[in-house]
């Protein structure tokens, strides 16, 4: 993990830690100067053991969500990390020929380039060794169990590859070594040799040009071998024999000083020395072990990026609850303070006072919370581990020191900067008012320039960013812009006679309209719009929410008291139970948005996943129209798949419909007319049997084409023109989380232009073209990159490319399962290796859901700040209410009357918060349906309105257990002592 | 439903007797855990259906404590204490409240009105909690408003009231279901003296009209000057008993 938001980290923990030790040693002085404040901050943390509780529980969230999201962007940079080192071990660099397959591993080139490398480069000190090696894929049989592998990796290797890379080892640890081989002998993985059941003794026959050739398995090695964990290693020169490239090899490995890891940090030392040596005889060199590194740590700042991004939304929540928590505690010392204050206690030390025990919790709280987001990380690793188990991935869960100080430092400088602002806000009482604890008196109108200076300045701001927003094609400015303004005009009218329910409740309303407006009629249509707008989509709508709930509780509450208050007994509870939460506003509306921010996130994303995962149900849309795909060996390939299908006797034929080819190459490409770096990308031609049975559509098409088909018959039948994934082309609209970058970005348009311009991506070694004809629409999962036919795609390549890959669509009815074995079974000869497409959109979409609930569990972690919202108000409440409470005991309320009614306010909070969340996330979810059917057809709205109910119910039981407590504390005041204390 | 215990005699003695209340030997010991406080030392004392009682004497002399215990607020350790012919000593802390709700109003010093509740909504409170349709406790709220001279008050807040008229408020909300006794704990103790007269006006007015009974905790001699009998109390005890004037020496 290197970068936060594009921060570097090393930086980023090393200034944060700066910051927070400065704050932390300026507080120390402060206290010591401050004695006596010191004093009363320090004894007022254990007056209250429960409530302290509470407040810690609250503010140790942000660095828990921190932590958490840090462990897994490091673990999943960690285990990329092992995988990549697992995979290559110590090669550092591979020289390979041109290129002929998307692997890159068939480019033969004469052995003699190994030795005159290594007299080049042997001696430089940053070069442990050079060996030359053959790597392919075969199929391979045995004839005993009767088992095949359609494309076991084969390895060449000789003593110069023994000398200087791992030794090959077998499962005692004893070293196998390949010069001890006889003519017709090979070494086995342990995982080969279990696929294919067979032992040591055994015989295996590895098939070229459709001749078998027996190997006895003269060993089971488990470690030493890189590449793929189903693999065989023969000696070179029998590699080379078998595949009849006397003398050549198609891969030279280096491997530089140091470990596995430490190796690449001499990458570019070698490569400088590398580059020129190779110049003009067509070898390239590529750092493989730096780019793996480089591809982890990327990976690692994606996943972690992600978590961050949907931590805002609780992060939020929690500063709130904070602020919340300070003015409360504030409010429940108001005597003291104010007695305080007449002492000669200036507005200085009230705020220090309070910023003293803010630091005492925001310290604490948070190092319990970075400890606390390891735990909740290491849980999470373990289930992201189960749920990519299938596709051999394995996490090992990892957290670096560094990640736990950044995570420990946001959650205290966070706090600390809530704290000194609610310290402020309460510094200002009034001494009088305080003492006697007599409310705040409303400020007239006509005197609250405050007031009037807010309105005219979100007015003037709105303008400023509805105008920035125009000017830069930015949705964010632009939506934020005119919400400043609706709020400030709202305001405005207020301060010139609009009663407050209407100002608030309009500009409630106009805050919820405006981001609930689609974006074709809100003007943002053609705007860029990111991920960010979904935070603050979600932050402006609670906060209209809120404003009009608030400023309507009256309405709502008469609405409760008219359903239920007819039930015998439960009028009086309920009338003091619902005339709490409307006497304080402040208080209800910050429980409120929390619960209600929280509850929307959570409603939004299972929303969002459910309607995704309805593209699922259609396996043909995201193949293109097609049941399963297969692969063949480039050793052994199919010549004509129709015929070979026909002579293959194990399937009928006429279950299968349609059948396309599809040859792929990694070529090196950039936009013709720009001068950015060529890069790789895979290159798919397809026949006219693919392009007269796909079915993808595109999101663009270039001028003169007015349908798909129409692209991919002239893409088929006319040279020189491609297709590419939607990956290719930037959209305005980008909700996507994370960066994945694609192979090639094109310049000067973007996807919502609709009409794609005349480009051209050109091959670097050839100088061929290709123009751009259409992009593909979202779901177009079986294109990764470029595709062309494959005239195109041979004339770019200078050579012809034969076809590997198939694609099969199957007759309504028949068994793709079965004819997918009978592919392999049939055309085993070819190393036929076949999928069921259903199967595998399934096994994916399955990992998909795993890691959406994951994430869907992370962000119900915010639930934790609405709870304990609603507890310490709770707590407050009992403290604050006790005479209250003494005098409606006294009158003939009974124990539970008080219980139930405390329970009823909290429930009420509660439930119109998570109310108001499923609404907005439903409308929001309804609105974003719009983006997403455009990008991605077939898309669908689909409410989970099970799990929502869930969430619902975890979120309301969680808050009804947390008042449950100062419920029953406030049931079991005792009147007499309540009403002693006049 | 709870069932109080209407032991025929002691209904037949408060016919015989009018006494609505009797104490015998009452102690109440507070145990802080360090110190062990006796506010009552063995209290006896009798008062009369619709007769209106002040307990007065210095602070800490077990005024409060003793008008807790007998309103069964708190608990005593030792000895008896009958209301109405109930030994409220021997009920549950359940059946204690719900013979509050019934039987009882209060009036404190600081008024202890429900600052969320308006001045109707506060008053009605006592009959939504015996069950009273909210239509007839609104009723009934609005005519005890009228007897305290508040009507047209009943939608304002608490907070919107002078002392005088909070107290008002609460006197309303003590006598709107009707009790047989009324206690009241310094109920002109947060007044002016003009509010406190016009206060006791309201109260005294009320005893002759409906014969309940006032017991007043106060320090107002003006207060004890307005009521037919005066307790005085000194350390736990009952110092001197005083009926209109005639100074009773207490029984030990």
């Amino acid at each position: 993990m290197n970068k936060l938001f594009g921060l570097p980290l090393a930086p980023l923990t090393g200034g944060l830690a700066i910051v927070m030790c400065l704050c932390v040693v300026v507080l120390t002085i402060s206290s010591l100067r401050n004695r006596v404040m010191f004093k009363l901050a320090s004894r007022n943390v254990p007056r209250r053991p429960a409530q302290t509780a509470l407040i810690l529980l609250g503010l140790m969230l942000a660095a828990m969500l921190f932590s958490a999201s840090f462990t897994i962007g490091d673990t999943v940079s960690y285990s990329i990390r092992n995988m990549a080192t697992d995979q290559l071990g110590q090669i550092d660099v591979m020289i390979h020929g041109q290129a002929v397959d998307a692997a890159g591993s068939q480019g033969y080139f004469d052995q003699q380039y190994a030795a005159d490398l290594s007299q080049i480069i042997g001696d430089d000190s940053n070069v442990e060794g050079v060996a030359a090696a053959m790597n392919a894929g075969m199929p391979v049989i045995s004839p005993t169990t009767e088992l095949n592998e359609p494309n076991i990796e084969l390895w060449g290797l000789d003593e110069s590859w023994e000398r200087h890379f791992d030794p090959i080892v077998d499962s005692r640890g004893e070293r196998l070594i390949v010069a001890d081989l006889q003519a017709g002998q090979a070494y086995l993985s342990s995982r080969a040799a279990e696929h294919l059941e067979v032992r040591m003794g055994d015989t295996v026959s590895v098939f070229t040009d459709g001749q078998p050739f027996p190997f006895a398995v003269a060993g089971i090695y488990s470690d030493g071998v890189p590449g793929d964990e189903i693999s065989m290693v023969v000696p070179l020169a029998e590699a080379q024999s078998l595949l009849g490239r006397p003398e050549q090899v198609n891969l030279i490995a280096i491997t530089n000083t140091g470990n596995a890891i430490h190796g690449a940090t001499h990458t570019d030392e070698v490569m400088a020395i590398l580059e020129p040596a190779l110049e003009g005889t067509g070898l390239t060199a590529e750092a493989v072990k730096q780019e793996a590194l480089d591809v982890a740590t990327e990976a690692g700042d994606a996943f972690m990026s992600v978590f961050v991004i949907m931590a805002q939304f609780s992060v939020a929540a929690g500063v709130l609850l904070i602020f919340l928590t300070f003015v409360m505690l504030a409010a429940e010392r108001k005597t003291e303070l104010g007695t305080a204050r007449a002492l000669g206690t200036q507005h200085g030390h009230v705020i220090r006072m309070f910023t003293y025990e803010g630091a005492i919790y925001a310290l604490a709280a948070s190092a319990i919370g970075s400890i606390l987001g390891l735990g909740i990380g290491w849980g999470m690793v373990r289930l992201m581990a189960a749920a990519f188990s299938q596709f051999d991935v394995q996490f090992s869960f990892h957290s670096r020191p560094g990640s736990l100080i950044i995570a420990y430092c946001l959650g205290v400088l966070l706090t600390l900067a809530v704290v000194a602002f609610s310290a402020w806000r309460v510094s200002k009482l009034n001494i009088i008012r305080a003492m006697k604890d007599i409310p705040e008196p409303q400020i007239s109108r006509a005197r609250d320039w405050k007031g009037l200076a807010l309105a005219v300045l979100a007015i003037a701001l709105g303008v400023l960013f509805t105008c920035a927003g125009f000017s830069s094609d930015s949705g964010t400015a632009y939506m934020v812009g005119v919400s400043l303004a609706i709020v400030g005009v709202c305001l405005l009218a207020r301060r010139f006679g609009l009663p407050d329910r209407l100002a608030f409740s309009l500009a409630g309303i106009g805050l919820v309209a405006w981001w609930l407006l689609p974006p074709s009629l809100s003007g943002a249509r053609d705007m860029t719009r990111g991920m960010e707008m979904f935070f603050l989509a979600g932050i402006m709508l609670v906060l209209g929410a809120t404003f009009l709930a608030i400023h309507n509780m009256d309405l709502i509450l008469k609405a409760v008291a008219l359903v239920f208050g007819r039930v015998r007994g439960l009028s009086a509870v309920l009338k003091t139970a619902i005339s709490y939460p409307m006497a304080n506003r402040f208080r209800t509306g910050a429980a409120l948005a929390m619960f209600c921010l929280v509850i929307f996130t959570l409603v939004v994303m299972s929303i969002i996943n459910s309607s995704e995962n309805s593209l699922y149900s259609d396996p043909r849309r995201l193949s293109g129209g097609f049941d399963i795909s297969g692969t063949t060996s480039y050793v052994n390939p199919v010549a004509d798949m129709n015929a070979a299908i026909q002579d293959a006797g194990s399937i009928d034929s006429d279950d299968i419909e349609a059948v396309g080819a599809i040859s792929i190459i990694a070529l090196k490409l950039r936009q013709t007319g720009t001068d950015t770096e060529y890069l790789t990308v895979p290159v798919q031609g397809i026949d006219d049997g693919y392009a007269n049975s796909v079915s993808y559509g595109f999101n663009m098409m270039a001028e003169g084409y007015s349908s798909a088909d129409e692209v991919w018959q002239a893409m088929a039948h006319q040279p020189g023109l491609a297709v590419v994934s939607s990956s290719f082309v930037a959209r305005k609209v980008n909700y996507s989380l994370g960066s994945s970058a694609p192979y090639l970005l094109l310049d000067g348009f973007m996807q919502e232009d609709k009409v794609l311009p005349v480009v051209y991506v050109e091959e670097e070694a050839t100088g061929g073209r290709l123009r751009v004809i259409g992009v593909l629409k979202d779901i177009a999962a079986y294109v990764p990159g470029i595709m062309t036919s494959q005239a195109s795609l041979d004339s770019l390549a200078r050579q012809p490319i034969v076809p590997t890959t198939y694609m099969f669509r199957i007759k309504d009815g028949a068994d793709a399962k079965s004819i997918s074995k009978g592919l392999e079974t049939g055309l085993v000869q070819n190393g036929m290796d076949s999928v069921v497409i259903a199967e595998e959109v399934r096994d994916i979409n399955k990992a998909g859901m795993m890691l959406n609930n994951l994430l869907l569990g992370f962000m119900g972690l915010g639930l934790i700040v609405g709870i304990a919202a609603l507890g310490v108000i709770a707590a407050r409440a009992v403290v604050e209410r006790r005479k209250q409470i003494g005098a409606l005991r006294a009158i003939g309320f009974q124990r539970e009357a008080v219980q139930l009614a405390f329970l009823i306010e909290s429930s009420f909070v509660a439930l119109l918060g998570i109310s108001l969340g499923v609404l907005l996330g439903y409308a929001l979810s309804f609105s974003l349906m719009d983006t997403m059917s455009e990008q991605a057809p077939g898309v669908s709205l689909v409410v989970p309105w099970t799990r929502i109910a869930f969430i619902a119910a975890v979120a309301y039981l969680a808050s009804l257990i947390t008042t449950f407590l100062p419920a029953r504390q406030a049931s079991r005041v005792y009147p007499a002592e309540a009403l002693r204390y006049e | 439903m709870l069932h109080y215990r209407h032991d025929g005699g002691e209904q037949e003695m408060v016919r015989q007797n009018g006494h609505i209340i009797e104490v015998k030997g009452v102690h109440k010991t507070y145990d802080t855990g360090a110190v062990k406080v006796q506010a009552l030392r063995g209290v006896d004392l009798s008062i009369k259906k619709g007769e209106m009682v002040a307990i007065m004497g210095p602070s800490g002399c077990g005024k409060t404590t003793l008008l807790n215990c007998l309103s069964g607020l708190d608990d005593i350790n030792q000895g008896e204490v009958i209301v109405d012919g109930n030994h409220i000593t021997q009920m549950s802390e359940r059946q204690r409240t719900h013979f509050r709700a019934q039987s009882m109003g209060f009036i404190f010093q600081s008024f202890n009105l429900l600052p969320v509740l308006n001045v109707a909504e506060n008053v009605e409170l006592p009959l939504l909690l015996s069950d009273v349709s909210p239509k007839v406790a609104r009723q009934k709220a609005l005519g005890a408003l009228f007897m305290v001279g508040l009507s047209g008050q009943e939608n304002k807040r608490p907070s919107e009231l002078s002392g005088g008229q909070q107290q008002r408020v609460a006197i309303a909300r003590a006598l709107v279901n009707e009790p047989a006794i009324v206690w009241g704990d310094e109920p002109t103790g947060n007044l002016d003296t003009e509010t406190a007269t016009e206060v006791m006006r309201v109260l005294r007015k009320l005893n002759k009209e409906k014969g309940q009974t006032f017991v007043l905790v106060t320090h107002s001699p003006d207060v004890g000057a307005d009521a037919d009998r005066i307790i005085h109390m000194r350390d736990g005890l009952i110092a001197s008993d005083q009926h209109n004037g005639t100074t009773v020496p207490a029984a030990h």
